[in-house]
């Protein structure tokens, strides 16, 4: 008898079928209308991608990207609101300080980037918000895998000396936070438009400009920007401390297009 | 005089006319004795019970009674419990006697009674008649049955209980009155038309409430019928259950999830003990679940695949008798999956996993036909 036990326990561990239940469908390979034109090859990140969540998240999976959630996070598509056509994604983390790790939602796309293109999203913030902390809402990574990288640039959300919020810029590979003079207030309650172009170099002849709606907001020029060959970008939400904690920043309209 | 009880002393008095030749062949009823050592033993009440039969009992195997006998002593006295059942029905006599030589006596005669009632009519036995009656052979029958096969702890009188073995022997003894009961039992046995009774009788279990835990991500709720047959103690089913669909999403991927639809057919092989009125049975089971789940979220499209797999396990029912032909079943029990499927929807990851055991819990109804 015991041994039968222990023989069906082997079983059952050693037998853990994988059943695929769903998968995207083929007509979301064509999300945005230019899915499939931006993938040059495999791992190969194009500059005309986009997703508008219409077909939830396999804008992303259809180009080997993904969404993922951690600590307390969660990811829905919802109707509203909505930038444009019938979904958006909602990212929704916990800014609670007694979290030891970063509560984040966000969706990835990854591979050998463009030497040069303009990442964008469109961000509806509903409340506003107190951050202590790191609120972020891109964030480039790159090295030679996700394993081995490490982080490039992050476009993050701030409170200035107002208790406004406003975009700021982080810059790993200096460390520091490049000065943006009289940054407009990011508005709540309305879409609003972040774009950050990259022109990635290792080199000091690249450059950076961040774009909220119309405006620009931070020009830099002649500095390293991306010391890697392949990297990720990442789309979302993730903070340390919020006020109050539970904090959701709907995203639409998600872009890589070229450089002007 | 109940007609059930004329008709077990005629059929007495004609396994008294007829000798003890069945005594070699032993007792056609199933019986368990147990007893202080200086009162009769299981041997002896055993061969008294075959020698009050004798060559009557052409066919020992078929009768469905069976009966539990324990003579313990009560200060100066002794008291025979004896439990007996008939398929789902049972009764409890019980008797007391300053002496148990004669309650080895007691036993042997009433069942050799209960015995050629069984034979001799088509209606099946009830509680009555295992319970007896104060108008039975045997006396006053002080003793305890009902359909809902409560047990009286009841006992006779001290000197009633004398005088009750006295009249177990007395019937034993006095084959003019048997004579008297003969001619009736005759007749009613003339009446049946039926051959023994078939050893293995068909079982209907239907309808089933089922509901469990471990397979899908939430609890299950199904609805299902089986069939099957008994033989003696033994129930052999085989159920198939009808699940409520469920819809499940993990948390994090609002909106995300699975819808599972799920079918499972089970085989068991129950072997019953009468306790307290109740039958409970230990069984086996192998269980087939066969679940279809389909994704859900915007953009996710399926094909709804199906998967299926085997799982063992063991449970334990209890039976009520509602009559001699359908009884409650409640039953739990415990299986271990030989396979867990794991649910994968692209984007999302890992829905859901078939647990390593599921634990369930069944009620329902029992038909003998």
């Amino acid at each position: 008898m015991a041994s039968a036990t222990v023989g069906i326990a082997w079983l059952a561990v050693a037998c853990e079928p994988t059943v695929l239940i769903g998968s995207c469908a083929q007509s979301t390979l064509a999300d945005g209308g230019e899915a499939g034109a931006s993938s040059t090859s495999e791992g190969v990140v194009g500059t005309s991608w986009s997703t508008g969540f219409e077909d939830g998240m396999c804008g992303y999976l259809a180009e080997q990207g993904y969404c993922y959630t951690r600590h307390e996070a969660t990811l829905e598509i919802v109707q509203s609101p909505v930038h444009d056509g019938k979904f958006a994604a909602a990212f929704t983390v916990n800014g609670n300080a007694t979290n030891e790790d970063r509560s984040q939602a966000r969706c990835v796309r990854q591979g050998e980037m463009p030497k040069s293109a303009v990442y964008g999203a469109w961000y509806f913030i509903p409340e506003q918000r107190t951050s202590d902390g790191n609120w972020n809402l891109f964030h480039f990574l790159g090295g030679e895998s996700e394993a081995d990288s490490h982080a490039l640039w992050d476009v993050s959300l701030a409170n200035n000396a107002d208790g406004k919020l406003v975009l700021s810029v982080f810059n790993f590979l200096t460390g520091s936070h490049p000065r943006i003079v009289n940054p407009p207030e990011v508005p709540i309650g309305r879409w609003f438009h972040v774009r950050f172009e990259l022109r990635r170099s290792a080199q000091a002849n690249g450059g950076v400009i961040l774009y909220q709606d119309d405006t620009t907001v931070l020009t830099l020029q002649n500095l390293i920007t991306d010391d890697t060959s392949w990297g990720q970008w990442y789309v979302g939400n993730y903070a340390r401390i919020l006020t109050p904690a539970l904090t959701t920043v709907y995203v639409d309209d998600v872009t890589i297009s070229e450089a002007p | 005089m109940t007609p059930r009880a004329i008709s077990g002393a005629a059929g007495l008095a004609l396994v008294l006319l007829a000798g003890p030749s069945f005594a070699e062949g032993g007792a056609p009823i199933q019986l368990r004795w147990q007893a202080p050592a200086n009162c009769p033993q299981e041997a002896q009440v055993r061969q008294k019970l075959a020698d009050l039969l004798g060559s009557n009992a052409s066919d020992a195997t078929a009768s469905r009674l069976r009966a539990e006998g324990q003579i313990e002593q009560v200060g100066e006295r002794f008291r025979l419990t004896l439990n007996i059942h008939y398929d789902l029905v049972n009764g409890t006599r019980v008797v007391q006697a300053s002496a148990c030589e004669d309650l080895g006596g007691v036993a042997a005669v009433t069942l050799a009674l209960l015995f050629r009632a069984e034979h001799s009519s088509n209606a099946p036995l009830t509680a009555r008649d295992l319970g007896g009656s104060s108008a039975s052979v045997l006396g006053d029958g002080r003793t305890a049955s009902s359909d809902n096969q409560t047990q009286s702890s009841e006992t006779r009188s001290a000197n009633e209980g004398d005088r009750v073995a006295g009249e177990e022997k007395n019937a034993l003894e006095t084959q003019n009155d048997s004579e008297k009961l003969k001619s009736e039992g005759q007749a009613r046995a003339s009446e049946s038309r039926h051959s023994e009774p078939s050893h293995w009788r068909f079982v209907l279990s239907a309808p089933e409430l089922r509901t469990d835990i471990g397979v899908l991500p939430d609890a299950s709720y199904g609805i299902g019928l089986g069939a099957g047959a008994r033989h003696d103690a033994w129930r052999f089913l085989i159920a198939g259950t009808w699940w409520l669909a469920q819809d499940y999403a993990p948390g994090s991927f609002v909106g995300y999830g699975a819808h599972f639809a799920r079918l499972s057919g089970e085989l068991s092989a129950c072997h019953g003990f009468q306790v307290a009125g109740f039958e409970l049975a230990p069984c086996l089971l192998f269980t087939l679940d066969d679940v279809a789940a389909r994704g859900t979220g915007v953009g996710v499209s399926s094909s709804n695949p199906h998967t299926a797999w085997l799982s063992v396990g063991a449970g334990l029912q209890g039976l009520w008798s509602l009559g001699s032909r359908a009884a409650l079943v409640f039953g739990v029990n415990g299986r271990a999956a030989t396979s867990r499927p794991r649910f994968v929807s692209e984007g999302v990851g890992e829905i859901s996993q078939v647990g390593p055991a599921a634990l369930g819990i069944v009620l329902g109804c029992e038909w003998l036909l």
